[in-house]
């Protein structure tokens, strides 16, 4: 088995790695680039809690194949913020008590912003919708729904203002 | 003080949303550190003939390899009673059993290290259910009864009787972060274990155990799990004592994580029960006389089954008042998983077996079955004692009634209800409305216990170090507030420190939802002594001051960030100014604090007494759509109203009552067990078995906490809230009960079991229609 | 996960060289059913995985000059379901595509590896086989072209050989007098595998009789295939709850008949009946 090299960028920082073929994207980030909080849940795409997006749109990064990310944009809950600026999802996430014991969290966040930033004004069943690949097993969803609803507004209101 | 920004409810939840919060798996661990696994039994029952462990411990990479001989210590890691070992010897009690334990440099050379171990296994017959347990006589313990009134007596009095069966099912508790523990050699014998554990003294005491080591060499730390729900109250401790032996056996750190599939192979679950019950009852629908008989599933060894199946017999009686009552118990020994606590820790079956006798004593009697529960309610001034002697006092249930039937609209929705199911014949609604009343306390007394370690240092900042752990439920956010309160500063100068046994020794389990209530009054009382040592100190200097009129230490009082003289409201200094001068006077900041539960007391022989130091209540409402052509149904909507006392946040109590209740709905509805004919789990995935997604929740979930008096003798007369919600979701299990019902006009019974799957609603609805066609020919 | 070959293809060719040179190999698309395979690391494991989710070549779905529609084998669930060009002549592979799974595997997850992985619960599947869909598959000794409903020959079993890469899938627009539907039960209400599904098609002559019936359940029988005795009982008759029950009962049967009985079956012959009905009342009624 011979090391393979990808060119990627991680969280707007570009990279060059040689990971292990055998090693999924979910591996790479936790053990080669210490990005913990993606999550190992339960490692079959089931849950959710390792969700990441490529190229902007939410995968499980446990069912990734790391030389699969070559020319690839990564990005994970450490890369959420900006400029040391929560993003609103991750303020809203506080304010409505949506974490619980925080497991699920960087998941949810990393299917929520997938949502919002291609459908801005959800709906409470695109929301459903949006969060249906992640399981937690602690909120019973509600808070966390609340949040997203939240989010949405906040990112509304920056919009108005910045225009 | 940083200005970073954080959560008024959540403590940690700046460092959840940012991805640094750690975890066991995240805890950054130099080179040294080995992957350990540990290999299964793949038989139900077996003997062991021989093993062969040289070619394993031949692969490169591949540090240890052990087996049961190779324990220092105690090959034993049951919590209570001794019969559970560590590694098993000559027999192999259930599927998913650990035999040996291999530690490697990477999971591969695990794997290719397990697949070289030879065993030779003989198998033996195996008791994979309740039923062939109980013909077999294969009982764990005795069988237990508690007892009022004359049942018998009461039974032939009564204008009606009905009996029945009831069979509830086990539960995965599915917490999102596996079993984990990193341990981390010292000098001498000494080890650190980063556990995932809801009970830090228990694995202390058990890793000491298996290493042969004393208790003072072990220190187990918990900064959080990702989730507990009882699977880690005693079964982290069998992942931690395997860590520990991998990393005695190598001198390096270990860490096991279990697999999710390993985990729920290995790890025991909800208890499933065979409940068989008759009830003797008035034309009023009054219940006269009940007899339950509960059997619980305990698998291949105690783990924590009588306590649990205590609580069931102690929740047998739910919200209702019953002059004549035997509930007796039996734990049955199958060659399954080790069954274990799971939120609720038997409250959900007992209260599922009375749930069914009221809601049939309805349908007998033609009635609203809100009505007959009503009826049947505990009184606030007679018909107040439970079974087991306890008064119920601060009885709330009559008043959340009242109110829960009116913001529910529950009779205008009886009403459409009907109206609906009259007309439309593919499709019925089904309505219900539950109560619960849920003891508070360890029913094992002395376990109502804890410790705290509160220091303040002198730039005023707090550490609050106490004996709970973190799960998600919100604890150490409790327990911040409580001791900010209780020092009157903002919750900024306060910090929890991780769970940890060299801080606060000796400690009961995070459990029984007695986290807040047991340590916050820890807390509290190490925060008096402090605030005392500090008032003495600081009246001192406030007399000085003012040498005419002198600051009594008594009329000192904190609040505002400040030290008051409530006397002379002028002399004032800032929390933080005064710390310093503190230590110049040579008076300790640090103090510990304890408590334990006044006035309760159980005589589990007898079965009399006051187990309980309160009673937590709650209530709900559910509606659902129910498909009578595939089983499948939707939660339309729940209304619920609990009682938490003064809560001390209402964010995190509203957030576990949510949560718990939608646990509950799981186990009532989609999470469904299957072991195949060989004792192997079969639904040990999440593509096999299902928990709540966010499309299973109530379309329109209407929570509120019930705005009442503080909750006497309790930390700032707030209640417990963990477990109580779960009993909740039975109102969602009842409303698909209620629909599938009105397939006969509410004529017959039908036959229902728990979880209530699509499957089992469908053939239920099958049979009642075959029932109905069969009476309507006679 | 055990170790193996990792080859990424930089054209449809050198992936079947590759897949031949290195065999046994495993193709590799989204990922979704293979990384899950490989970990549990049963059966047979591959010496080598050839990854061609690079091949853009692959990815599309577009209408031919010869009048057919082809869907390249990488496009994933996600483009499925919001394709304008499937909503408006196979509307029900859309939706099938629509209810895998979660977003994250609808993301990844593609057609290709659908229809390859062969699952009996692979949602695709049905509506593929009642558009009459035929797949092209490519090794180095050439290019095949099979029918769908020749091509599965169990579950999780199919005719393709291992070097052999599925290149494109192509099928004719339903007529536009037809309309389709999917409907499937799993056992929540999200995340769900299907338990039963069924894809159909119905289509109606001048005098509002069914000139066009296609019924394909999932999950039913051991190899998919059309359910063509109820078929056969729609053709020249009105639509009626009647009709579209008993149709639901010949499916059951056919069912029951083809798979035995066994613990779940008793469910699955009332509930195949009811999603039959559905699915062809979803259709319309001309």
């Amino acid at each position: 088995m011979t090391r393979v090299t990808v060119k990627t960028t991680i969280n707007h920082r570009k990279y060059e790695l040689a990971p292990d073929p055998n090693q999924t994207l979910l591996d790479i980030l936790r053990e080669e680039l210490g990005l913990t909080g993606t999550k190992r849940g339960c490692e079959i795409g089931q849950c959710g809690a390792c969700t990441v997006l490529i190229d902007g749109r939410a995968a499980n990064s446990c069912l990734v194949l790391a030389p699969q990310i070559d020319g690839k944009e990564i990005l994970t809950v450490e890369g959420l913020a900006s400029d040391g600026r929560l993003h609103p999802l991750q303020e809203s996430f506080m304010d409505h008590d949506a974490v619980h014991c925080g497991f699920c969290t960087p998941g949810m966040l990393m299917s929520a912003k997938d949502l919002l930033d291609h459908a801005p004004h959800p709906s409470e069943e695109e929301i459903r919708v949006g969060i249906s690949g992640n399981l937690c097993r602690c909120t019973g969803y509600v808070q966390i729904v609340d949040a997203i609803h939240d989010a949405a507004e906040r990112l509304g209101k920056k919009e108005r203002i910045e225009n | 003080m940083s200005n970073q920004s954080y959560s008024e409810t959540n403590e940690s939840a700046d460092l959840h949303v940012t991805g640094e919060a750690v975890y066991v798996d995240d805890i950054p661990v130099g080179g040294q550190l080995l992957t350990g696994r540990v290999v299964i039994s793949p038989y139900a029952h077996a003997k062991i003939v021989s093993f062969d462990l040289r070619d394993a411990r031949r692969i490169p990479g591949v540090h240890a390899v052990l087996a049961h001989a190779d324990i220092p210590g105690d090959n034993q890691m049951g919590p209570v009673v001794k019969d559970e070992p560590c590694l098993a010897a000559d027999e192999v009690t259930f599927c998913g059993q650990a035999v040996f334990l291999i530690a490697a440099e990477t999971e591969q050379q695990c794997r290719e290290a397990e697949r070289l171990i030879q065993v030779a296994y003989e198998p033996l017959d195996a008791i994979l259910d309740i039923e062939t347990a109980m013909s077999n006589d294969s009982l764990m313990g005795s069988h237990r009864r508690i007892e009022r009134g004359d049942v018998e007596a009461a039974f032939a009095a009564s204008d009606h009787i009905i009996e029945g069966e009831l069979r509830t099912g086990a539960q995965e508790h599915w917490y999102l972060e596996t079993q984990a523990c990193l341990c981390v050699p010292g000098e001498r014998d000494e080890i650190t274990a980063y556990s995932s554990t809801q009970h830090p003294s228990e694995t202390q005491a058990l890793i000491a155990g298996v290493l042969g080591i004393r208790r003072n060499s072990v220190v187990v730390e918990v900064r959080r799990m990702g989730g507990g729900f009882g699977g880690k109250e005693t079964q982290a401790n069998h992942t931690a004592c395997w860590t520990a032996l991998l990393c005695r056996a190598t001198r390096r750190p270990v860490k096991i994580r279990l697999f999710r599939d390993d985990d729920m192979i290995m790890t025991g679950k909800r208890h499933r029960f065979l409940t068989r019950y008759k009830a003797g009852f008035t034309g009023n629908g009054i219940l006269e006389a009940v007899r339950i008989e509960l059997n619980a599933d305990g698998g291949a060894a105690t783990d924590l089954s009588f306590a649990i199946l205590e609580r069931a017999m102690l929740h047998a009686d739910n919200s209702y008042y019953i002059a004549n009552f035997s509930v007796t118990g039996a734990i049955w020994k199958t060659n399954l998983p080790p069954n274990t606590a799971m939120r609720g820790f038997g409250g959900p079956q007992g209260t599922a077996a009375i749930e069914t006798v009221v809601d049939r004593v309805a349908r007998f009697l033609r009635k609203d079955p809100a009505e007959i529960r009503s009826r049947n309610f505990y009184g606030t001034i007679s018909r107040n004692t439970t079974h087991y002697g306890q008064t119920v006092e601060n009885n709330r249930l009559p008043e959340m009634y009242n109110q829960l039937i009116r913001s529910s609209d529950y009779r205008e929705r009886r009403i459409a209800v009907d109206e609906f199911n009259a007309t439309h014949e593919f499709y019925k609604k089904g309505l219900a409305l539950t109560p619960v009343k849920f003891g508070i306390s360890f029913t094992t007394s002395f376990l109502n216990q804890a410790g705290a370690l509160v220091n303040i240092y002198t730039d005023g900042t707090i550490l609050v170090n106490h004996g709970g752990t973190e799960m998600g439920q919100g604890l150490h956010s409790k327990i911040r507030h409580i001791a900010a309160r209780e020092f009157g500063v903002s919750l900024k100068r306060v910090k929890v420190s991780a769970t940890n046994t060299s801080k606060v020794p000796n400690t009961s389990a995070t459990a029984a939802s007695t986290g807040s209530d047991l340590n916050g009054m820890a807390v509290r009382n190490a925060a008096a002594t402090l605030k005392s040592r500090i008032a003495e100190t600081i009246a001192e200097v406030f007399s000085e001051e003012n040498r005419s009129s002198p600051t009594f230490a008594s009329h000192i009082v904190f609040e505002d960030e400040s030290i008051i003289d409530g006397d002379h409201p002028e002399r004032r200094i800032a929390f933080a100014d005064a710390m310093p001068i503190m230590q110049h006077r040579q008076v300790s900041l640090s103090a510990t604090g304890y408590y334990r539960t006044p006035d309760i007391g159980w005589d589990r022989e007898k079965g009399r007494g006051k187990p309980f130091h309160y009673y937590a209540f709650g209530m709900a409402v559910s509606e659902v759509l129910l498909d009578l052509l595939t089983g499948r149904h939707k939660l339309l909507r729940t209304d619920i109203l609990h009682d938490t006392g003064t809560s001390i946040n209402p964010a995190i109590d509203i957030g576990q009552v949510e949560g718990g209740f939608i646990q509950g709905v799981g186990w009532c509805t989609t999470e469904e067990i299957k072991w195949d004919e060989n004792g192997r789990l079969m639904t040990h995935s999440p593509d096999t078995y299902k928990i709540p997604t966010v499309g299973d929740i109530p379309q329109d979930f209407r929570v509120s906490l019930l705005r009442t008096d503080p909750n006497p003798g309790t930390i700032h007369g707030s209640k417990a809230v963990g477990e109580p919600p779960f009993m909740l979701s039975l109102s969602v299990w009842l409303a698909i009960k209620d629909a599938v019902s009105a397939v006969a006009g509410h004529e017959l019974e039908p036959e229902f079991s728990l979880p209530a799957t699509y499957e089992v609603i469908l053939l239920s609805i099958e049979k009642l229609k075959a029932k109905t066609l069969k009476e309507a020919s006679l | 996960m055990k170790p193996f070959d990792y080859i990424q293809a930089p054209s449809i060719t050198d992936a079947c060289i590759a897949a031949a040179e290195h065999s046994p190999a495993k193709f590799l698309a989204g990922g979704t059913d293979l990384l899950i395979e490989l970990r549990r690391g049963n059966g047979n494991y591959p010496r080598s995985v050839v990854d061609i989710s690079f091949l853009h070549e692959l990815r599309g779905i577009e209408a031919t000059p010869d009048g057919l529609i082809r869907i390249g084998p990488l496009t994933t669930h996600s483009e499925l379901s919001s394709s304008a060009l499937l909503r408006k002549n196979a509307s029900f592979l859309s939706s099938a595509a629509s209810t895998i799974g979660s977003p994250q595997i609808r993301n990844r997850g593609t057609v290709g590896g659908n229809v390859m992985n062969s699952a009996a619960c692979a949602d695709t599947v049905p509506p593929l086989i009642a558009l009459g869909a035929s797949v092209t598959l490519q090794s180095v000794e050439g290019r095949r072209t099979i029918t769908l409903s020749d091509f599965f020959i169990g579950p999780y079993k199919n005719i393709a050989r291992g070097d052999e890469l599925l290149t494109s899938i192509s099928f004719s627009p339903l007529p536009s007098v037809c309309r389709s539907s999917f409907v499937k039960l799993g056992r929540r209400n999200a995340l769900s595998i299907s338990r039963l599904s069924v894809a159909a098609v119905l289509g109606y002559d001048r005098d509002g009789r069914i000139a066009d019936a296609r019924i394909v359940p999932g999950s039913a029988f051991p190899v998919w295939r059309r359910a063509r005795e109820a078929e056969q009982m729609l053709l020249g008759e009105e639509p009626s709850d009647k009709l579209f029950t008993a149709a639901g009962k010949r499916v059951s049967e056919a069912m029951v008949s083809y798979t035995g009985r066994r613990w779940s079956t008793e469910y699955k012959e009332a509930v195949i009946t009811i999603l039959v009905r559905r699915a062809l009342e979803m259709c319309g009624r001309g």
